[in-house]
């Protein structure tokens, strides 16, 4: 697997957990109780929400570049990387405080990926 | 008595939607891959957008991604998030399986161990809904949506 997808394959997992933290944002930013057409109004003109969703534009087209030129067998279960991520900008940027468990499940994950990256060989 | 049939349907339509669930999201890994095998990236981003949108099994894969969240949704709809997200985690060996089946992958210890260990993790992380945190897991990922992955 080359460099370049490599680094396609980081961006789409970094544009994955941003999206999600983006969304989460946004929407905690919405009044509470607000329903109907007026919460869609409030997802639809929320920064970021939109910007979430411009980077899951951009994630499409890299994560399809990734697989094109990568085995599914190796990048399909490393994105997972991005419960690790989402955990993280969690904690770091959305006031989340994760038990031990959590932190146990992100810290297996990682390990299956780094051993599914290794297994490449 | 009188409601277990009821009840057997209940549970033959929750395995049903299960079942949907799992091949719906493994075959949208699949056409994602063969889209990605199948378009010409040699001419630049701009040309890989516009043949992207014209190509036949893109569209199938967006068609199955948003399949795939509508399927979720009903599942959602009877089954509390916290018990739900954990079984998510299959995906990743049936994305396995269809690597192996349609692409003719090899594989090795390594990454079967590898790939069971995340699977196990995100089970683990998965099924953490307790009381203590902000919110609990109200999102899922992997798939994006709503997900996530992928």
């Amino acid at each position: 697997m080359s460099g370049l997808n490599w680094l396609l394959f980081a961006l789409t997992v970094v544009l994955d957990v941003f999206g999600q933290t983006a969304f989460k944002l946004g929407l905690d930013r919405m009044e509470d109780g607000v329903s109907g057409p007026a919460f869609w109004r409030g997802v639809a003109t929320s920064p970021w929400v939109l910007g979430g969703f411009a980077g899951y534009c951009v994630e499409a087209v890299s994560w399809m570049y990734v697989l094109g030129h990568a085995p599914l067998s190796i990048v399909g279960p490393m994105a997972a990387l991005s419960y690790v991520g989402a955990v993280l900008t969690g904690r770091l940027f959305l006031g989340e405080r994760p038990r031990a468990r959590r932190w146990l499940g992100a810290g297996l994950v990682t390990l299956g990926a780094g051993l599914v990256g290794a297994s490449l060989g | 008595m009188a409601d277990a049939p009821l009840k057997s349907r209940a549970l033959a339509a929750a395995i049903g939607g299960w079942i949907l669930f799992i091949v719906v999201e493994t075959a949208t890994q699949v056409a994602f891959k063969y889209a990605g095998a199948t378009l010409d990236d040699s001419s630049g981003l701009l040309h890989l957008v516009t043949q992207a949108l014209s190509t036949p099994v893109v569209l199938v894969g967006f068609a199955l991604y948003f399949a795939g969240f509508l399927v979720w949704m009903t599942i959602l709809k009877d089954v509390d998030l916290g018990r739900a997200f954990p079984m998510t985690a299959i995906i990743y060996v049936s994305t396995l399986v269809a690597a192996v089946i349609l692409f003719h992958e090899r594989l090795n210890a390594t990454r079967i161990v590898g790939v069971v260990v995340i699977a196990v993790g995100v089970a683990v992380l998965a099924s953490d809904n307790g009381p203590d945190e902000h919110r609990p897991g109200d999102r899922r990922l992997g798939d994006p949506a709503e997900k996530p992955p992928h």
